[in-house]
């Protein structure tokens, strides 16, 4: 059978803190002009740089600069009608890589004039230039580089959304395991060197690195090694706080499985006697969460000392 | 081993919940330049540079060491990123001094940064995989039972967490780039909100903005630096599964190992007595006590009592986390890091106001993901 795999994704909005030079470029282009950064032999970086990246070196100063450039190189992007390039803004010594508009792909050549277009709606972030499209030979007028400019002083942080999707597969035997799930049965296996069981079910022993033997249902009833009651709230919390998550040493295994345990946290004790709840039947699937949570099964609890090597 | 190797530069950024007025590149560069003016050096001396961080997801920024290349001098040189969760500070450190003692290089700068501003720790290191139940709280999720588990079976009084904050809090003042200078009494560790039952607010490591970096060099190289090296003795990276059946995660076998490889190579026999003191990698201030028995300082079980009679205060025989600790500054991949340099300045005499004066063998220590990897070393005022 086909290993099981599932989406994953994380999706976040980092705050990037720009500082003083990115901090001054956003801003700039915020007000629909371009700065460059000034290294101490003379060449002008754009975007701007708090330090030349050849060497490290302090940069001098910030620069404005001219809107036109020329065309260094590019790439055709059919199914869009515009063109990624590098452009080298006039009396610069670096390229800029943004979007080409205006232009069919036969027109485009190295050292073609361009412009900045901006956006009319301007967020202080780099498709404040909408894009660039080919100027007139009137256009290029200022090559000149303009007046300096002070790094920025205020902190400015840019939001970053970053959404990744990933497809996650479990291994062969983890497959066994989730698919056992789905049928109401914990899948262990035992090691034929060490003789431990370990659950979930693994291809190898941990702690011998050999092969197991082929996985066995084992009891839903276990023991409370140690356990955390989860106060905190933070971003993605799937459950309300207060809630228990515990190891449980299932009986007749010797690795402890990280689960919930229901009822008031506070009754909660280490080597507290627990069985599984699972889920209506209809609900159960390839994933541990079958089990709803282990509660407390009333009998007397096992001694510190039957689970000490457990911890 | 074909030279020594000596820490002659030490540069750290100041640290706070967040520094915005940085970019990424300004943090680091803030601790390499104090770094490098540390050593005499500019970036033009630096044979290879070698960094190390935490989780990608913290920043959001894949391959760190691609976009700080420029930001560090290290176009045209060889430059590497190390990577061992939370203990990475420490790791990259031990990496960095192996490539001088291979004497494939002469002046290596490490450095190891963290901005954790640019997301939320608890969100980074909660991750909702799919298969199993949101079990997944943080650190301080997966370290509270291990936590339960250590003072039940050691017998701990619940005061002796409260404790080591108190201590850590107390040093940080005396540590002008400490995040945290707000001191606290045990009254107020006591009576702080419950997060990951039984660690309180208080007994919990804050989250941080910043980075550290060191100059490492050759021995011919140290001989001639302005201001006094310290020496490495000694360097270990131990490291173990997060679960197989038998194991200790209240004390595990990595870090004993880590340990025994750390007081070979420095011809230690005795750590309590020929160690002046050491910066701990103590996230949750149960971990003073737990980490004490790990490196073998006192027996098993006897930790706590160390604690509880002063040992490690600044005053004491074995003065831990002088410069305040995690306890009080925690950008996490720069941690293990800070805790290396904190030792190399007490035995450099350099350590300020929270210097142990006459300290001459110091140990930085650093652990990370689910107490699985281990790093350590042991730096003395003289060659080995």
């Amino acid at each position: 059978m086909k290993p099981l795999s599932a989406p994953y994704q994380i999706d976040y909005h980092y705050k990037r803190s720009l500082g003083p030079v990115l901090g001054r470029f956003m801003a700039e282009l915020e007000q629909g002009q371009i700065i460059g950064s000034r290294c101490q032999d003379g060449r002008v970086l754009v975007p701007p740089s708090e330090f030349d990246p050849r060497d490290g070196s302090e940069s001098s100063g910030l620069v404005r600069v001219a809107a036109t450039g020329r065309l260094e190189t590019w790439s055709w992007q059919p199914q869009g009608d515009f063109a990624f390039g590098l452009i080298r803004l006039d009396g610069t010594d670096s390229a800029l890589l943004h979007r080409i508009q205006g232009a069919q792909a036969s027109e485009l050549h190295q050292g073609m004039g361009l412009i900045a277009v901006f956006a009319d709606e301007r967020r202080g972030q780099i498709d404040d230039i909408d894009h660039f499209r080919p100027a007139g030979t009137d256009e290029i007028t200022a090559t000149d580089l303009g007046e300096p400019v002070p790094p920025l002083t205020e902190d400015r942080v840019l939001k970053i959304p970053l959404v990744l999707d990933y497809q996650i597969r479990a291994g062969a035997t983890t497959s066994d395991f989730l698919r056992g799930m789905a049928r109401g049965e914990i899948l262990g296996n035992r090691c034929p060197q060490c003789h431990k069981v370990q659950v979930p079910a693994r291809p190898a022993c941990t702690t011998c690195s050999v092969l197991c033997e082929s996985p066995q249902i084992l009891d839903e009833t276990g023991t409370i090694t140690t356990f955390s009651i989860i106060r905190i709230e933070f971003p993605g919390q799937r459950l309300a706080p207060p809630y228990v998550c515990a190891w449980i040493l299932l009986d007749g295994a010797d690795t402890a499985l990280l689960h919930l345990v229901s009822g008031d946290p506070e009754n909660v004790r280490m080597g507290q006697r627990v069985r599984a709840v699972w889920k209506a039947e209809a609900d159960w699937g390839p994933t541990l969460e079958s089990i709803r949570y282990f509660e407390a099964t009333g009998e007397p609890d096992r001694p510190f000392e039957e689970i000490a090597e457990h911890l | 081993m074909k030279t020594r190797c000596a820490v002659i530069g030490v540069g750290q950024t100041r640290y706070a919940a967040k520094r915005q007025d940085v970019s990424l590149y300004g943090l680091v560069r803030e601790a390499a330049l104090a770094a490098l003016a540390d050593a005499g050096l500019g970036f033009e001396d630096i044979d290879a540079v070698i960094i190390g961080k935490a989780p990608d997801t913290f920043e959001g920024v894949m391959m760190p060491e691609l976009m700080l290349a420029g930001a560090l001098g290290a176009v045209g040189k060889p430059m590497m990123r190390v990577y061992t969760a939370g203990s990475v500070g420490g790791s990259t450190a031990v990496v960095a001094t192996h490539a001088i003692e291979a004497g494939r290089y002469r002046r290596v700068l490490t450095l190891a940064f963290q901005k954790q501003s640019e997301s939320n720790a608890m969100w980074a290191l909660s991750p909702a995989y799919p298969f199993v139940p949101p079990t997944v709280a943080g650190a301080g999720g997966y370290f509270a039972p291990l936590i339960r588990a250590y003072i039940r079976r050691s017998g701990a009084p619940e005061d002796i967490g409260w404790r080591v904050t108190v201590k850590d809090r107390e040093n940080a003042m005396r540590n002008p780039l400490a995040h945290l200078h707000q001191p606290v009494t045990l009254e107020q560790v006591s009576q702080a909100p419950i997060l990951w039952d039984p660690i309180n607010y208080l007994e919990t490591c804050p989250s941080s903005d910043g980075a550290c970096a060191m100059v490492l060099c050759a021995e011919d190289v140290a001989q001639a630096a302005p201001r006094p090296p310290a020496w490495v003795h000694g360097t270990s990276v131990r490291t173990e599964p997060i679960i197989f059946s038998g194991r200790d995660q209240v004390n595990p076998e990595a870090g004993k190992y880590c340990a025994a490889d750390l007081y070979a190579q420095a011809k230690i026999t005795d750590p309590l007595t020929e160690i002046d003191c050491a910066e701990l990698y103590v996230p949750f201030s149960w971990f003073e006590p737990m980490w004490l028995e790990n490196l073998g300082f006192c027996a098993e079980g006897d930790g706590w009592k160390m604690v509880r009679d002063g040992v490690t205060a600044m005053d004491g025989d074995l003065p831990i986390n002088m410069s305040g600790g995690v306890m009080s500054t925690n950008p996490i991949g720069a941690s293990g890091m800070i805790r290396f340099a904190e030792a190399a300045q007490q035995v450099r005499g350099l350590a300020g106001d929270h210097q142990i004066e006459g300290a001459r063998i110091a140990m930085g220590h650093a652990y990370g993901g689910g107490s699985q990897f281990f790093a350590g070393w042991i730096v003395g005022s003289e060659p080995a």
